[in-house]
């Protein structure tokens, strides 16, 4: 990658990460880039950023009824006088009727139906948020699977069968690319869950040239259906040859291969 | 042009150093330095609010729940990391877009009604009479950079931040390609820091 297509592809990604309109892998790989980021373009982010929230002028500013403002001070007011610490009312605690054992007893009776509400609460909030990460993962499928028919109902699609190499070889591949788009699927088959600081990565290769990375994939158990979108894939095919590889690589990957190959495949 | 941004500056620093201080005073529980910030933000935090949940009622009672966060996390609010200005509209931002993502406004299908008429919001009068005057020269010159756009690229800008949704949300929703999605992004956000940093400060 030349200097401007890495400046290009930082400005892109700075754009979508100050909107937080991202992937959480692009914003990992974005705040990666930042920790290397020249003065210039962290000057580019910081202006970004303050563009983002001047974004908000461009609305429509709007009166709300002065209800909202009494409903505030009420509520603030309110909280005022909770936090002062209460006076003793010696006055008042001279002419007390109501016994000791009564204050006694309602206190328990309020420590014991605090308890279990703060019981049924929690383990309601418990299920709450066990079905709401259900959801979340299931939304997340659901993207993922429409992505990828959205490459797979490319007009031209290319087919490459990957096959696995000496460190995994039970480990197969495939890529479907639509060099029109600039797109493809890559399908991961067998392979071992890459280490916490690894994360394997993707390469073109077209004849008489360097591998081109064509982004780094993660997932947490082995699987034999294992898709993934690959989205900088932005390359003209070669006429003589194009061939596609798996390595395993320092998390976020790097310029050009220098870790074991896993998959290995070419263009038919 | 150079003595415009430095007069912009000057004053905007004037009011920054203000703001700060009431932020100060909201912190030791001073309630009329609480006045002071609502009367100066409500307008345009309001608008902001009116614009993502297109409801007033629900506007109000978010825009409530931001001034009485306000006043509960005040302590949270730290001058050397940001202005009051980015603190105020950050929180009301979120919270707005927090709740179009609640299971209740989903269910009251207001979402796509935001989306189909966002250019309400940039099409509208410019001398407002509810526009703070520190904020209305400002706001001048965003919508006009936002005008010089092509409407593809603010269209995409708009949906992002006033719908708070990811590239890939808005290339479903837009149907266009999430390439194009992230190219129009990329360049809105570039001609923007054209049009609105000096040159200097680049």
């Amino acid at each position: 990658m030349t200097n401007e297509e890495q400046h290009n592809d930082f400005e892109a990604l700075c754009a979508g990460y100050v909107l937080d309109a991202l992937t959480d892998r692009e914003n990992r790989q974005f705040e990666e880039m930042l920790r290397d980021a020249t003065p210039e373009q962290i000057q580019l982010f910081e202006d970004m950023m303050e563009i983002r929230d001047e974004l908000a002028l461009a609305s429509e500013p709007t009166s709300p009824s002065l209800e909202v403002e009494e409903n505030i001070m009420a509520a603030i007011t309110g909280e005022n006088e909770k936090s002062q610490p209460d006076e003793p009312d010696l006055k008042a605690g001279s002419t007390n009727i109501i016994p000791i054992w009564a204050y006694q007893a309602a206190a328990a009776i309020f420590l014991i139906a605090s308890l279990t509400f703060a019981y049924v609460t929690f383990d309601l909030s418990e299920t709450v948020d066990f079905q709401q990460s259900q959801i979340t993962e299931l939304q997340s499928q659901l993207d993922r699977q429409e992505q990828l028919l959205t490459v797979l109902s490319g007009r031209e699609v290319t087919l490459v069968n990957m096959n696995g190499l000496d460190p995994s070889p039970e480990g197969y591949g495939k890529i479907i690319w639509d060099p029109d788009q600039g797109e493809a699927v890559l399908q991961l088959a067998n392979l071992p869950a890459p280490p916490q600081d690894k994360d394997y990565q993707l390469w073109l290769i077209k004849a008489g040239q360097n591998p081109i990375s064509a982004g780094v994939f993660n997932f947490e158990r082995p699987s034999t259906d294992l898709f993934f979108r690959v989205e900088q894939l932005n390359e003209e095919p070669s006429e003589e040859s194009n061939t596609f590889a798996v390595t395993l690589e320092p998390k976020g990957g790097v310029p050009q291969p220098t870790g074991d190959m896993f998959l290995l495949g070419e263009q038919q | 042009m150079i003595l415009y941004w430095l007069v912009t500056f000057i004053a905007f620093a004037k009011h920054s150093d203000e703001e700060e201080e009431w932020m100060q005073r909201i912190q030791n529980g001073d309630t009329t330095a609480m006045k002071l910030l609502y009367n100066k933000y409500k307008n345009l935090l309001f608008g902001l609010i009116v614009s993502i949940l297109k409801n007033r009622e629900e506007a109000e009672d978010c825009l409530q729940e931001v001034f009485t966060q306000t006043w509960e996390n005040a302590d949270q609010f730290d001058a050397s990391r940001g202005k009051v200005y980015t603190f105020l509209v950050t929180m009301a931002r979120n919270k707005a877009i927090d709740r179009t993502r609640s299971r209740a406004f989903k269910d009251s299908e207001k979402e796509d009604h935001i989306i189909n008429d966002f250019t309400l919001t940039l099409e509208g009068e410019f001398n407002n009479p509810h526009e703070e005057m520190e904020f209305a020269e400002r706001a001048k010159i965003v919508r006009n950079a936002l005008n010089q756009l092509s409407e593809k690229e603010r269209k995409v800008l708009y949906v992002s931040y006033f719908n708070g949704m990811s590239q890939s949300e808005i290339s479903d929703k837009l149907e266009i390609p999430l390439g194009t999605v992230k190219y129009r992004m990329r360049q809105g956000m570039i001609k923007l820091r054209d049009m609105l940093v000096p040159d200097d400060q680049k």
